[in-house]
C-alpha cells in the first residue's frame, strides 16, 4: 500500500519503516500484543477486530537506528480471511501468533505461515509467537513442538504475554534487527538485541540467528 | 411493536397463570440491593444444581463437589422431578431462569432505582427505602401510551403496599423498561393479563402452549427474582422456589435522572431473556468444546451468576479453564446462591451504579485515538470542493477523553412530540401496547425528527415501528421469529465457539455486559448463536456482536432475534454478511464515487498514498459505527439507518472524509497522517451539525439518484468480472 513511502524513507537512510502484519486465530492476543507494544497498556477483553486495525511503533536500535513499524492488526475470524492478502502483500514481517493454551491456534498459525510462504512476499520476515505465557499452567502447545516447528521453516519464534508484557518488546525488537536496514549492516551485525524498550527475559537471539531461511536481501 | 412504555405486560404474567398467591413470605423490604432473591428460589435452585451437576458430570469429577458447594440451600426434591420432567416437554430451563438472581437482582436494583424514580420522582431525593409498595404499581397497566405520562400516574398511583404480588414488582422493572412505567404493572393486572394474553409477550406466543409458558415463565422467574421479595412457590410453574429474594435496591443510589432510568430498564429487559434451557444434549456430531460452550451458557441462564452487573464474573469457556479442583471451586463460587442475599448495595455495586450513563455504561472502553469530528466543515453541504490549502495539519484535533453522554436540552418537548406522534397499534390481549405505528397526520414529520434524533425512552418503539414498518412484519411474524429463536437455542451451531469468544468482548463498558456468563451476556450469546442457525451463508461474521448488543439495549432477546432477521433480510445486511462482504464493497464503491466527484482532491490524496478505502471503512460498514463513534452518537446514526436504510452510512463516510478532506490533501500528510486519521475514533463536536449535514446529503435527490445508479454500475461490474481493479 504505501510501497512508494517505504522505498523513499529507506533511501534517506537513518529512519526506516517497515510494514507488519499480525496474523493468527481469533483471540489469540495479536491485538492485545499490538496493544502492549505499542501503548504499554492491556485490556482484559479487547474488542475483536474488524477487518484490520493500523498503528505505527518506532522501535529504536542500539546503533540508533529508528524502526518504524507500520502494523497491520487484522481480524482473526476466518470470514475476514479474505481480505488479509491485502494486508500481507508486500508486508516486510509478519507475527504469526497462537495461544500457547490452545493447540489449535498453532495448527492456524501453522496454515497462516504456509499461506505467507506461498503468497507474500519471498523476503518476508516471520516469527511465530506463542502467546498468553501468562497462562502458562493451563498450557497446551510445548515450547519443544514449537521451536522444532519454527526451526524447520526458518521461523523466529518466541513466547510472549501481552497481559504481563513479557516478550513483546523483544519480538518486535528482534523483528527489527532482522529486517534489512539500509544502514550499514556492520554495524547492526554488532548489536545485541535490546532495543530501548526491551525488557529483560526471553531471549531472542537463539531463534533470531536460528532462522536460516530467511534470506537476508534488501527487500525494498 | 413493545410499546416502549408502559403498556406490555411483562412476560411475567405468564408465570401467573397459576395465580400466585401474593404471599409475602418474608417481610420484604426494601428492595434488596443486589439480590433478591425469590424464596422460590430454592426450588429453582435445586434445578439449577441439578443441572450444573450433569453439566459437570459430563466434563468429569466434580459434580459432587461442585452440587454441595454451590447450592447450600435445601432443596425440595420433590421440585427437581419436575424439573426433569419439564425439561422434557418444556424448556424447564427456562423456569429455572431463576438464575439471574444475581443479575436480576442487580437489574432490579435499577428496576427498583427506576421504580423508586418515578414514585418519587416529585421529590429530588431519592426516598431512603423504597417501600415496598412500590414495585407494584398494580394500577396502570397497560393503559399508558406515552411513556411520559405514564411516569407520572405511576408514580401517584401506586400503592406502597403492593409488593404482593411478584409479578407486579417484576413487571416494572424489567420490559417495560424505559418506559416508565415500570411499575405499571400491577400484580391484579398482571394476573388479569395473564389470562387474557400477555399483551407484551409478543415473543413468547409463538409456540405451543407449552413452549409459550416455559418461555414465559423463564421471563418471569427473572423477573420475579428480581424484584420480588417472595414469590409463593405456585407462582412459578416450575421449580421456582428459590430463597426469597428481597426486592431490591436501594433507591437511594439512584438519582432520580432519567437517563439512569432508562438505562437501567432497558437492562433489565434485556436481561430477561427467557430463553435458554437449563440442560441440554449434545446434537450429534457437534463438537464437545462448542457443545461445552452451548450448555454452559443455558446452565447459567438457570443458575444465574453471582455479582452480575457488577463484579467481572468467572470465565469458564473462553480458556478452556482446565480441571484443576481450584477452578472449579472458584467457578462454583460464581454461581448465585441464597446465601449471597443482601439487602443493602456493597460498596462495589455502589461504584458501579454511580459510574453508570444514561445508557448503561460504568466504563469506556479504551479507544487508541480520539479525535475531533469538527463541526464546522459541516456547515457546508456537500458539493464539489477544491482541495484545500497545502499548507494544512495533517492531523486532526486530538481529544483526551470521551465526553460523557448527554441529553438534549429538548429531550422533554421532544418526548412530548412523539407522544403525540406514534399511536399504538390495535390493542391486543389485555390491552397492551405490543407495537406501534405512526399517526397519520404526522407523517410528514418523522424524517425530520427521526433526524433530531428519537428521544431514548421512545427508541425501543421507534426502531420497532421502522423495522416493522420496512419489513411489513405483523405481530404474527414477531411472533413465529421469536418461536425460531427459541426453537434454535436447541440446536448445535458450528459458530458457538467463535460467539463465545466475543461474547465478553463486546460492549464490555455495559452494565449489561460486563459479568461473564451475566444475563446480558447470556442474552447476547443466544442472540448470536440462533442467528447464526438463520442464514446459512452469512452463519456468525465478528461485528455481529456489537449490532446485537447495541439491540439488547433496547429490546428482549426474542425481538432483538427478529430485528437481526429484518435488518438481514430488509436492510440488506445479508449482502454486508455474506462471504467476500459483498455488500460493503458495493458501499464502498459508492463512497469512492461519491468522493471522487465532490472532492476529487481527496480521492486523488488517497490514490496518491495509496490507501484502499477498505483498509479504513470495514468497521464501519460491518459493525453499523458501533466501534467508531460515541455510543450515543451511534444510537442516532442508528435512528435514519433504521429510516433510511444503509444508504445511511455511505453518506457517514462520506461526512466523516468531508469533515477531514484539507488534513488528507495537506502537503504533509502522507499513508500514515491520513490512515491514522481515518482509523480514529470519531468525537462528533456537534452531533446535530453532523445529522444535518447527513440529513441533506442524504435528501439530494440527484444524489440518491447517483447512488442507485452506482450501486447498479457496481453491480454490473461484478458481474463482468471487473470489480478487482475498480476500488481505491
Amino acid at each position: 500500500m504505501n510501497g512508494d513511502a517505504q522505498t523513499a524513507d529507506r533511501q534517506n537512510g537513518a529512519r526506516t519503516r517497515f510494514k507488519l502484519v499480525l496474523l493468527g486465530e481469533s483471540a489469540v492476543g495479536k491485538s492485545s500484543l499490538v496493544l502492549r507494544f505499542v501503548k504499554d497498556q492491556f485490556d482484559d477483553y479487547r474488542e475483536s477486530t474488524i477487518g484490520a486495525a493500523f498503528l505505527t511503533q518506532t522501535v529504536t536500535l542500539e546503533d540508533q537506528t529508528t524502526v518504524k513499524f507500520e502494523i497491520w492488526d487484522t481480524a482473526g475470524q476466518e470470514r475476514y480471511k479474505s481480505l488479509a492478502p491485502m494486508y500481507y502483500r508486500n508486508a516486510n514481517c509478519a507475527v504469526v501468533v497462537y495461544d500457547i493454551t490452545q493447540a489449535a491456534s498453532l495448527e492456524k498459525a501453522r496454515t497462516w505461515i504456509r499461506e505467507l510462504q506461498r503468497q507474500a512476499d519471498p523476503s518476508i520476515v516471520i516469527a511465530l509467537c506463542g502467546n498468553k505465557l501468562d497462562l502458562a499452567a493451563r498450557r497446551q502447545v510445548s515450547q519443544e513442538e514449537a521451536k522444532k516447528y519454527a526451526d524447520e521453516e526458518g521461523l523466529m519464534w518466541t513466547e510472549t504475554s501481552a497481559k504481563t508484557g513479557e516478550g513483546v518488546t523483544e519480538i518486535f525488537t528482534a523483528i527489527a534487527q532482522k529486517l534489512p536496514l539500509t544502514a550499514p549492516s556492520a554495524t547492526r551485525a554488532g548489536a545485541t538485541r535490546a532495543g530501548p524498550g526491551a525488557r529483560t527475559g526471553v531471549d531472542l537471539n537463539k531463534q533470531a540467528t536460528g532462522a536460516p531461511g530467511q534470506p537476508d536481501a534488501c527487500n525494498c | 411493536m413493545d410499546a416502549p412504555t408502559l403498556v406490555l405486560v411483562p412476560p411475567t404474567p405468564l408465570r401467573f397463570d397459576i395465580p400466585a398467591p401474593p404471599e409475602v413470605q418474608h417481610p420484604p423490604p426494601l428492595p434488596s440491593s443486589s439480590q433478591q432473591r425469590p424464596h422460590k428460589g430454592r426450588d429453582s435452585v435445586r434445578d439449577s444444581s441439578d443441572a450444573i451437576f450433569s453439566i459437570y458430570s459430563m466434563y468429569g469429577d466434580e459434580h459432587t463437589s461442585r452440587a454441595s458447594t454451590s447450592w447450600a440451600s435445601p432443596p425440595a426434591p420433590a421440585a427437581k422431578h419436575d424439573r426433569t420432567r419439564s425439561n422434557g416437554t418444556l424448556p424447564p430451563t427456562v423456569t429455572l431462569n431463576l438464575s439471574p438472581e444475581r443479575p436480576s437482582s442487580f437489574f432490579a436494583s435499577n428496576g427498583y432505582a427506576r421504580t423508586s424514580l418515578a414514585y418519587y420522582s416529585d421529590e429530588d431525593t431519592p426516598p431512603p427505602a423504597p417501600p415496598p409498595g412500590a414495585d407494584k404499581p398494580s394500577t396502570m397497566v397497560g393503559v399508558d401510551n406515552s411513556p411520559r405520562e405514564s411516569l407520572a400516574t405511576t408514580s401517584s398511583a401506586r400503592p406502597p403496599s403492593s409488593y404482593v404480588t411478584p409479578s407486579s414488582l417484576r413487571a416494572p422493572s424489567d420490559l417495560f423498561e424505559d418506559h416508565r412505567l415500570s411499575g405499571l404493572r400491577t400484580s391484579d393486572l398482571s394476573a388479569s393479563s395473564y389470562t387474557h394474553g400477555p399483551s407484551n409477550s409478543r415473543d413468547f406466543r409463538s409456540g405451543s402452549p407449552h413452549s409459550k409458558r416455559s418461555s414465559r415463565s423463564s421471563h418471569n422467574p427473572h423477573r420475579s427474582l428480581r424484584d420480588l421479595p417472595p414469590l409463593p412457590p405456585s407462582a412459578n410453574p416450575t421449580p421456582s422456589p428459590t430463597p426469597p429474594r428481597q426486592p431490591s435496591p436501594s433507591p437511594v443510589l439512584l438519582t432520580p435522572k432519567t437517563s439512569l432510568n432508562q438505562s437501567q430498564r432497558h437492562h433489565q429487559s434485556n436481561v430477561s431473556s427467557p430463553s435458554s434451557k437449563a440442560s441440554l444434549a449434545p446434537s450429534e456430531g457437534e463438537d464437545m468444546d462448542a457443545f461445552h460452550v452451548r450448555n454452559t451458557y443455558a446452565q447459567l441462564e438457570a443458575s444465574g451468576v453471582r455479582g452480575d452487573g457488577y463484579e467481572e464474573g468467572i470465565e469458564r469457556t473462553r480458556a478452556r479453564v482446565g480441571n484443576s479442583r481450584a477452578s472449579q471451586l472458584e467457578a462454583d463460587s460464581a454461581i448465585a446462591d441464597g446465601t449471597e442475599k443482601k439487602r443493602d448495595l456493597d460498596a462495589k455495586e455502589l461504584q458501579v451504579l454511580r459510574n453508570v450513563d444514561r445508557y448503561g455504561f460504568f466504563s469506556v472502553t479504551s479507544h487508541d485515538r480520539l479525535v475531533l469530528l469538527s463541526a464546522a466543515p459541516l456547515l457546508k453541504k456537500l458539493s464539489l470542493a477544491p482541495a484545500g490549502p497545502p499548507s494544512a495539519s495533517p492531523n486532526a484535533t486530538p481529544v483526551k477523553f470521551l465526553p460523557p453522554a448527554s441529553i438534549s436540552p429538548k429531550e422533554t418537548s421532544r418526548i412530548s412530540k412523539w407522544n403525540r406522534m406514534l399511536v399504538p397499534q390495535k390493542p391486543q390481549q389485555g390491552g397492551n401496547v405490543q407495537s406501534w405505528r405512526l399517526r397519520p397526520s404526522k407523517e410528514g414529520k418523522l424524517r425530520e425528527r427521526t433526524y433530531k434524533g428519537v428521544p431514548d425512552r421512545w427508541r425501543r418503539a421507534a426502531w420497532d415501528m421502522l423495522i416493522s414498518g420496512r419489513a411489513g412484519a405483523s405481530a404474527s411474524d414477531y411472533e413465529s421469529l421469536a418461536a425460531q429463536y427459541r426453537d434454535c437455542l436447541d440446536k448445535p451451531s458450528t459458530y458457538d465457539i467463535q460467539i463465545d469468544l466475543d461474547v465478553p468482548r463486546t460492549i464490555s463498558g455495559h452494565i449489561m455486559f460486563r459479568t461473564r456468563y451475566g444475563a446480558g451476556q447470556r442474552s447476547l450469546f443466544h442472540v448470536l448463536h440462533s442467528f447464526s442457525l438463520r442464514c446459512s451463508s452469512c452463519g456468525y461474521v465478528q461485528g455481529m456482536g456489537p449490532i446485537a448488543a447495541t439491540l439488547l439495549c433496547y429490546m428482549e432477546p426474542e425481538r432483538v432475534y427478529a430485528c437481526l432477521v429484518i435488518l438481514h433480510d430488509a436492510y440488506r445486511l445479508h449482502d454486508v454478511f455474506s462471504p467476500g462482504f459483498p455488500g460493503m464493497l458495493e458501499a464502498i464503491y459508492v463512497q469512492e464515487r461519491i468522493m471522487e466527484t465532490t472532492m476529487p482532491g481527496v480521492y486523488a490524496a488517497f490514490r496518491k498514498h495509496m490507501i484502499s478505502t477498505t483498509s479504513y471503512a470495514t468497521k464501519w460498514y460491518i459493525t453499523l459505527f458501533a466501534n467508531s463513534v460515541p455510543f450515543q452518537t451511534q444510537l442516532r446514526l442508528w435512528d435514519v439507518f433504521l429510516l433510511e436504510g444503509y444508504d445511511l452510512f455511505v453518506a457517514v463516510a462520506v461526512a466523516i472524509v468531508w469533515v477531514y478532506r484539507d488534513h488528507i490533501t495537506s502537503a504533509s500528510a502522507n499513508f500514515e497522517t491520513v490512515l491514522s486519521l481515518l482509523s480514529s475514533f470519531f468525537i462528533p463536536e456537534n452531533e446535530d451539525a453532523l445529522m444535518s449535514w447527513i440529513e441533506a446529503t442524504l435528501g439530494d435527490k440527484k444524489l440518491r439518484a447517483n447512488m442507485v445508479k452506482w450501486r447498479q454500475d457496481w453491480k454490473g461490474l461484478v458481474a463482468a468480472g471487473k470489480d478487482g481493479n475498480a476500488l481505491l
